[in-house]
């Protein structure tokens, strides 16, 4: 027998920091994360930033989407308070119920306007909590959403002040809903009224946008020197745009505003990414996933982002507004939305409660690897806050108020969590987004059209 | 701006004239009839038409479309960077829609990768033949196994591999190939996992004998530059079999990229069209002088108009600094020509702001690079080519002669594909093909192939409107389409044999856009048809009166209860007459959408659904009846209001901005022109880009002013 090494440049990694290409490909999955599960143990050293660079315990928020709503008695406890036995739809959470608030009884009064689009605008108003307006032209108003209020206040801290994730990026035929333009059923976080954040729903650009240039190779010389080159190509840019800005009009001007905006930002993370630590990652995902191995992939690459404390603000949506999706792989083989005008039809019920169990199924796992994570205070999630709802509550009635929320975590205490709470005079969950607010430190007394206070009930006094 | 504050205000008016009324009006009898319908106010029955005004488009950045198309020009490369980027959001229905076309950081962010990516593979070597390396699992750089000179190696135990590490010339999809065979024919067969660096890329079972090895192959898309081909034994568990299974690896390798073309030696490479120079390390001055060559050769062409001294020296400073850094001259002179590609010049089509003189906006000819650019975004969704530069370059783009001469060559040319995508797959919805995602049990014949076909018919059909000189009415009118094998069985015709054949005369079912499955496919649920859909669908896309979308609180129809006797769509329709809300609009969506049943959800044919005999006639609003598509598609064809949809359109699309009123007189113009010229697409385009608006700018007023009520309504 020989054995012989000419080269070790494929054993350069020791094994156990080796991710399986599985970890994004696998069909089955329940079993996408474990692969990851060994390397993903926080190191110190990410940590170790992480706590200076914040409080003791690191604030994090993801807001996460599912469209058409929920079927909602499969999904409202009975009971109030702890111990509450779960619905069929919310029985995947059992194993972070603890960790999990069940919200019932708010509503998105801002969404809640006798115009159709009931998709579209509760989508818009999703974060925002502001009635975004209709246009044809594809000019959007909207107001500035909660996610991005928490980045405004604590998006310096990482490379990404936040990041916008989805599972596909949606087709641009005809309009989107009832004269909404589209920006509005693929968007939920706004950066302002008329900034709609774009998301990214490729595992592949994703993993580029947070560790390529990564380059474990290259010595700091090296990084350092690109760093310089790379920004003065962007300086060229702002140069090149501000010599343009003197010959063109004010709404000609407006567009290199947000060019120039664009570039600042770039510039900005390429420092902060050059300062950041190496930070091990599994290899560049492939293209081709069918949609069950996207979500798997984007989640855990989200897990992956906080581990790295590349950004503690994520937005994430399952799917765009009125999406009509199916879901052969559980066999459900309708379109989402059309089987979420159920006309109570006993089939058409099974299907959307199939749906939501899947959901829950995803959502799970994503908790589990969250709260599997451990830092100073406890888990990630212990110390995070996550908030899950959709555009409606109840597909065929297109309501705005019962929404199904769920928020776990326990905000690094201060919230207490495993309790189902419901607020049976409709409060604004506005005043949720005002709570969660709060707790990120970021001074506000109002927030969209209806939020005046904090929730009560929600943050230790 | 202004005016989209307009159109909210007209919009949310529109829902609510909503609950009295429906804006639809009738095909076939323009008259109102007898219930109260308030017709779209149009230009051409308005009694005051608005003050005409060439309008403004604002910068208009490339969407994905246009950017793909225009480094495929300007390079000669054939990636496709767009697809990365964030979609393209849409204004007026089209994606090339300035106003709607916004930029983001991750946008930015894409573009700075896109473009050093695309510089960096310009630059490559070009390939002249594919890349085909092959070691012997003997002679591999890395073995864990018993290694024999000639035989390859024996992977036996749980730690077994081979590795080696190789060079990819060039980015694109490989076939990573293995020989190989079970060595033991006991223990066969075996299971090996092959990988890419840390990636696995498969597990292969290898059931084949020492007599005859077998060539086990992958094919997996690589980047430039190193690549670890690494092939380990798997066993127990993970092969789901007992017990170690020895494979015998005799060589491995890698070969592609799998689109290789050999180059056409009479062109350029992409490497030769930039470096318009020999580079030299040595020289620095020499350098400096050829640097500031490829700058100045280059950004013309990047940025579409000519470039100042000043322009090309901002550029050369950065090839300095990367000299000074260190790099070598290839690697410094890419900065340049990257900081090119994410300059606001090359990202944007700008077009500079009239003089402003005086309160009162004022008008000015575009120059002839700027129309170069708005003809060649229009029709090709790209960049002008060297006809268009040098016409652009003599002043000669504005006579109406010269633009016609143009239109032709350019409709002509296998660019003016982009308009299928472009502006065919966003006007008639057939873009969504793409996404087709029909009910698998409902519609088991639905494949990839069926889906590619449906897509090709369309597009064949549609460039017959390209190159030759049709009516647009027969779009809807004409009994012809294109149709392969799988469309035949589809359609249930006799074969035609390889590839696409045009029939002229499909019969009764088959011909002319609405009887194609893919629009029809498109227009239609997961799981069955929508009659709704498709009434709208003519409605908007072919006459431009638009039904108002359902007042809020309307329930969508029931399905058939469980156990309940089957009901047609005809008859749960029947529940849209009841409300005299839904009716307004629905009588007059529903019969056209009803005169479509025989098709099903994927556009094929059928005589029943759910057993029950499918009932194609209708009755339109004014009176006119019709049984199925022979009668019904004749009237929609000779609508008067075609020719002014199709126009507004395809202007809708040409300028890259919403229609307002004081578009109306040249629309109308417009239209009545092409009308005269048989309503061919080529007299459509060429009256389009011999317009004021495609070859005018407006100034806009400044500052401006605060949203008003105004005379511009919808």
């Amino acid at each position: 027998m020989t054995r012989r090494t000419r080269h070790d440049h494929v054993s350069a990694v020791p094994r156990r920091q080796r991710f399986s290409r599985r970890a994004f490909l696998g069909g089955a999955a329940a079993t996408i994360a474990l692969p990851w599960l060994d390397a993903m143990t926080p190191t110190a050293r990410h940590l170790a930033r992480a706590a200076e660079s914040g409080a003791d315990r690191p604030k994090r928020l993801l807001c996460y989407y599912v469209p058409n709503g929920i079927h909602m008695p499969a999904w409202t406890p009975a009971q109030v308070g702890t111990g509450y036995d779960l619905p069929p739809i919310l029985a995947p959470l059992a194993k972070v119920q603890s960790k999990v608030n069940v919200i019932s009884g708010l509503a998105n009064w801002a969404a809640s306007v006798p115009v159709a689009g009931d998709h579209a605008r509760g989508t818009g108003a999703f974060l925002t909590c502001v009635t975004p307006e209709k246009s044809e032209g594809g000019e959007v108003v909207n107001g500035r959403s909660v996610d991005q209020e928490v980045a405004a206040k604590l998006g310096h801290l990482t490379p990404f002040p936040s990041l916008q994730v989805a599972t596909s990026g949606g087709i641009n035929v005809g309009t989107c809903d009832s004269g909404y333009p589209c920006a509005y059923s693929r968007n939920i976080s706004w950066a302002g009224p008329s900034t709609p954040l774009p998301k990214i729903s490729s595992p592949r650009i994703l993993f580029d946008r947070l560790f390529a240039g990564a380059d474990p190779h290259a010595t700091a010389e090296e990084r350092d020197r690109r760093r310089r080159l790379r920004k003065s190509v962007l300086d060229h840019g702002t140069a090149d745009a501000t010599r343009l800005q003197n010959r063109l009009g004010a709404s000609d001007r407006h567009k290199l505003g947000e060019y120039l905006q664009s570039v600042r930002e770039l510039e900005t993370r390429i420092d902060a990414l050059a300062d950041a630590p190496f930070c091990a990652v599994p290899d560049r995902p492939a293209d081709g996933m069918d949609f069950p191995e996207v979500l798997a992939a984007m989640q855990d690459l989200i897990v992956l982002a906080y581990r790295c404390d590349h950004s503690r603000i994520v937005s994430f949506m399952l799917g765009d507004a009125s999406s009509g999706r199916s879901f052969p792989f559980i066999g459900v083989s309708g379109g989402h939305h059309n089987i979420s005008h159920h006309g109570k039809d006993p089939q058409n019920l099974a299907d959307l409660e199939k749906i939501g169990i899947w959901e829950m199924q995803n959502f799970a796992r994503l908790l589990e690897a969250l709260d599997a994570l451990e830092e100073p205070g406890g888990s990630v999630l212990d110390n995070s806050l996550v908030f899950l709802s959709s555009e409606i509550s109840d597909g065929d009635r297109h309501n705005h108020d019962d929404l199904p929320v769920l928020l776990a975590g326990q905000a690094g205490g201060q919230v207490e969590s495993g309790r189902h709470i419901v607020y049976p005079d409709g409060d604004p969950i506005a005043d949720l987004f005002l709570s969660i607010m709060k707790w990120a430190g970021v001074e506000a007394t109002t927030f969209g059209q209806d939020g005046t206070r904090p929730l009560p009930g929600i943050l230790r006094a | 701006m202004v005016i989209s504050r307009h159109l909210v205000a007209s919009l949310a008016l529109g829902a609510l004239a909503a609950l009295t009324g429906c804006y639809g009006s009738i095909p076939g009898a323009p008259a109102a009839g007898s219930e109260p319908v308030e017709s779209m106010p149009s230009a051409a029955t308005s009694q005051v038409a608005a003050p005409r005004d060439p309008g403004r488009v604002t910068l208009h950045r490339l969407n994905r479309l246009e950017y793909d198309r225009t480094v495929a020009d300007l390079l000669g490369t054939r990636l496709r960077p767009g697809d990365d980027f964030p979609p393209d959001d849409s204004g007026f229905g089209f994606d090339n829609n300035a106003d709607a076309l916004a930029m983001s950081p991750l946008a930015m962010e894409l573009y700075e990768r896109a473009a050093e990516r695309l510089i960096a593979v310009a630059l490559l070597p070009q390939l002249t033949e594919p890349f085909v390396f092959r070691v012997a699992g003997d002679a591999a750089a890395e073995i864990e196994g018993i290694a024999t000179p000639g035989e390859g190696v024996v992977l036996f135990a749980p730690t077994s591999r081979v590795a080696h590490q190789v060079h990819v010339p060039v980015p694109g999809t490989y076939r990573f190939v293995v020989d190989a065979f079970a060595s033991d024919p006991n223990f066969a067969p075996g299971t090996l996992r092959l990988r890419v660096g840390q990636s696995e890329v498969a597990t292969v079972t290898v059931d084949t004998l020492a007599a005859a090895p077998g060539a086990y192959a992958v094919d997996v898309p690589l980047e430039i530059g190193p690549a670890a081909l690494s092939v380990e034994l798997l066993s127990g568990e993970l092969s789901g079999t007992t017990g170690l299974r020895p494979v015998t690896v005799l060589s491995l390798g890698l070969e592609g990229p799998a689109d290789f073309e050999p180059p056409d030696p009479s062109l350029p490479s992409p490497r030769q069209r930039l470096l318009v120079c020999e580079p030299t390390d040595q020289d620095a001055a020499a350098g400096d002088a050829c640097a500031r060559s490829i700058i100045a050769a280059f950004l013309p062409r990047a940025w579409r108009r000519p470039v100042d001294a000043d322009e090309v020296d901002a550029l050369l400073s950065l090839y300095t600094l990367g000299r000074a850094e260190g790099l070598a001259f290839e690697d410094a002179v890419s900065l340049p020509l990257t900081a090119a590609l994410i300059s606001p010049s090359f990202l944007f089509r700008v077009e500079d702001a009239p003089p402003q003189e005086g309160p009162k906006p004022t008008d000015r000819l575009l120059s002839d690079y700027e129309l170069a650019s708005r003809l060649s975004y229009f029709l090709w969704s790209s960049m002008p080519d060297g006809e268009l530069f040098d016409l652009a370059a003599a002043g000669a783009l504005h006579d109406p002669a010269t633009l016609a001469a143009q239109v032709d060559r350019m409709l002509a040319d296998p660019r003016a594909d982009a308009l299928l995508s472009g502006f065919v797959g966003q006007w008639l919805f057939t873009r969504a093909v793409d996404e087709l995602a029909p009910d698998v049990w409902i519609f088991p014949d639905f494949d990839p192939e069926l889906r590619a076909s449906m897509r090709t018919e369309t597009e064949l059909f549609f460039r017959t409107f390209l190159t030759e000189e049709r009516p647009l009415t027969e779009l809807i009118s004409g009994g012809d389409t294109f149709i392969d094998d799988r469309l035949a069985a589809h359609y249930d015709l006799p074969p035609v044999g390889p590839g696409f054949v045009r029939i002229t005369d499909a019969g009764p079912r088959r011909g002319g856009l609405l009887r194609q499955a893919g629009i029809l496919a498109v227009l239609s649920h997961p799981n069955r048809t929508s009659p709704v859909r498709r009434g709208k669908w003519v409605l908007e896309q072919l006459l431009c009166d638009a039904p108002d979308p359902p007042p809020p609180g309307v329930d969508a129809f029931k399905e058939d209860e469980p156990g309940a006797p089957p009901t047609t769509l005809r008859e749960k329709m029947e529940q849209h007459r009841v409300d005299p809300v839904c009716k307004s609009c629905h009588k007059v969506m529903d019969p056209i959408g009803l005169g479509l049943e025989h098709y099903d959800g994927i556009g094929a044919w059928r005589d029943t659904d759910q057993g029950l005999t499918i009932d194609a006639t209708g009755e339109l609003p004014g009176g006119a009846t019709f049984d199925g598509t022979a009668e019904l598609l004749p009237i929609l064809s000779e609508d008067p209001r075609l020719p002014r949809c199709v126009s507004q359109h395809l202007y809708t699309y040409a300028l890259g901005r919403g229609p307002t009123a004081a578009d109306d007189g040249y629309l109308d113009d417009i239209a009545a022109a092409a009308l005269a010229d048989g309503l061919t697409f080529h007299a459509l385009v060429k009256h389009i880009v011999t317009s004021e608006p495609f070859r005018m700018r407006r100034s806009e007023p400044e500052p401006p002013p605060a949203p008003a009520v105004s005379e511009e309504s919808l």
